[in-house]
């Protein structure tokens, strides 16, 4: 009989200090969120609990021949989501939080689309944080349109009357938060360094103790070294390879997990591959973002994300949005004080609580 | 200056001086016993009546003066120390409420100004394309059709509003579960249990 598996989880359940293995998994969570397991997109790091990489996402490592720009991904991923959105005749509802990433899936929304059909078939879900976040585009491009509905209802919309469409993924395409947190504490200056065992763990070790900072650093450097179908040299693409290659599956998740408990029946593979989207998931955009590091950041944090800036800045000339907007999280304000399971299983099962040892892996890369 | 005292009914013994009525009411909800009474007190005494080694007694026309000994035992003492040390919690609580509450107050009046507005939306009914007049005139000051403005108000109320329900509901919950803790220790979990409530389980 197949173990029980998760696709995502608050890890926090898991920790049992008393397994060395876990234990030095669990580390990790002290630097990323609980709420943010980690699933090795090359199946090659074994986490110490079952967590099934969901198939759509195993890495992609052909790159041959490739050679689509990141504006040709954005307008191809954006006629394969109107394609859907007409086919079973329902509309695209994007959530919007006024960031890089939702603006864009926006804004290619608007190029791809008549005035007309743009009214018609897409709904932007927003907030009030929404306009503070991108306040020149909501007023010269939202408003006017007025197709707008509250944001803070996402756990009710996994009722299947819309498209959802949400703008993750473009993070880990660029780089990571982590980097962010990183260079303001370290400066940038040696962002496009060659990464090394004492860089990594400098940054590490404030979260872990040296023996498992040097254990952490072997396993990723390792998967690099094995895994890794491009580039991955400098301390900014170490830290954008771990967001890339681990993180990649749970940030797919983490709106689903939300969902309101009523509307959790609805929820299984036909209705994710119909109604449940992030624009930037597309295995195009992947083989971009390992082809093109020099089209992520420059030399400082406020260029982050620079070749979606240009793609924005493009569309509604706005330079003070594309010299000074920087990445912020937004999605933790519509997560804030709501409830949410403990696990999702791999056959879309919620779990308000975790036993350990139903998912406990003892073929794993931590003992 | 004017300080708001926590008195036990039985003695009028000063449990603790509170600065804020909403922890006073908190502190109050904890206990079966205590009443707030506003004293005058001169601007260089030497009270502190958060020091559970200070013992005083609210006596006629709101004069202080020492508690008599037989008061002073040791529950009077745990209650003391336990209600002081929930204060300092509730002002934890606090911190965490208030930095969610900061996202609904679009403006300065914002409780009475979503009060306001939920009977004006109420009024109005998108279907039948009928909108209260107060909507219609925002509508024509910011310069959009009127069916845009009542989105936005919509959405802007049903945020706040949502925001400000969920937040008092766990300020409630809280402030329960505390006023049933005692102890330094078993508070501090129970402000660690209420800030993943309030904002941690949220962070990814």
């Amino acid at each position: 009989m197949d173990m029980k598996s998760l696709y995502t989880a608050n890890v926090n359940p898991l920790f049992d200090k008393s397994k060395a293995d876990v234990s030095r998994w669990a580390s990790i969570f002290y630097m990323i969120s609980a709420n943010s397991p980690i699933v090795d997109r090359c199946d090659y790091v074994k986490m110490p609990y079952n967590f099934k990489l969901y198939e759509p996402f195993i890495l992609p490592k052909d790159l041959t021949g490739f050679t689509m720009s990141y504006e040709d991904c954005c307008m191809q991923r954006t006629a394969e989501i109107v394609e859907i959105s007409r086919r079973i005749n329902k509309p695209i509802t994007v959530f919007y939080s006024g960031g890089v990433d939702s603006t864009l899936v926006l804004v290619c929304l608007m190029k791809y689309l008549s005035p007309e059909e743009y009214k018609q078939r897409v709904l932007v879900a927003m907030s009030w944080e929404s306009i503070h976040e991108n306040p020149n585009f909501y007023y010269d491009y939202i408003r006017p349109v007025g197709n707008i509905v509250n944001s803070n209802d996402l756990n009710n919309m996994f009722d299947g009357s819309c498209i959802m469409v949400g703008g993750e993924h473009n993070d880990q395409l660029f780089g990571s938060d982590i980097i962010g947190s990183i260079f303001r504490i370290t400066g940038f200056d040696h962002a496009h360094d060659p990464y090394t065992r004492e860089s990594v763990c400098n940054w590490l070790g404030h979260n872990m103790p040296p023996d498992v900072a040097n254990y952490w650093f072997d396993l990723i450097d390792n998967h690099i070294k094995t895994q890794a179908p491009c580039e991955v040299t400098t301390n900014f693409q170490f830290w954008w390879w771990l967001n890339f290659a681990f993180k990649w599956q749970n940030v797919f998740f983490r709106m689903m997990f939300r969902v309101n408990e009523s509307q959790r029946a609805n929820i299984n593979q036909a209705f994710v591959n119909d109604h449940f989207h992030h624009f930037y998931s597309t295995v195009e955009f992947q083989k971009w973002a390992m082809l093109n590091p020099n089209l992520k950041i420059k030399n400082d944090w406020r260029s982050y994300k620079w070749e979606a800036k240009r793609l924005i800045y493009e569309f509604n000339k706005d330079q003070f949005y594309y010299d000074n907007k920087i990445k912020s999280g937004s999605l933790n304000r519509i997560f804030t004080q709501r409830k949410s399971p403990k696990g999702l299983t791999s056959d879309y099962e919620f779990l308000d609580t975790i036993d350990p040892a139903v998912f406990y892996n003892p073929n794993n890369s931590f003992l | 200056m004017r300080v708001m005292l926590l008195v036990h009914v039985d003695s009028n013994g000063i449990i603790a001086q509170v600065d804020e009525e909403h922890r006073a009411r908190g502190l109050m909800a904890c206990s079966l016993n205590d009443e707030t009474v506003y004293v005058d007190v001169p601007d260089n005494s030497r009270y502190d009546f958060n020091d559970v080694n200070q013992n005083y007694q609210i006596i006629k026309n709101n004069s202080i003066k020492g508690l008599p000994v037989r008061y002073i035992t040791p529950e009077w003492i745990d209650l003391r120390t336990n209600t002081i040390l929930r204060l300092k919690y509730l002002k934890e609580l606090d911190g965490h409420a208030k930095s969610v509450t900061f996202t609904a107050s679009e403006y300065y009046a914002a409780p009475m100004f979503h009060g306001l507005l939920g009977t004006e939306l109420m009024k109005s009914n998108p279907a039948t394309n009928t909108y209260a007049s107060s909507i219609q005139e925002w509508a024509a000051i910011q310069d959009i059709p009127v069916d845009t403005a009542f989105k936005e108000l919509t959405i802007m109320h049903e945020q706040a509003t949502g925001t400000f329900l969920r937040n008092h509901a766990l300020y409630l919950k809280y402030v329960r579960i505390l006023g049933q803790t005692s102890g330094e220790e078993n508070m501090k979990q129970v402000c660690e249990n209420a800030h993943m409530e309030f904002l941690k389980n949220a962070w990814i």
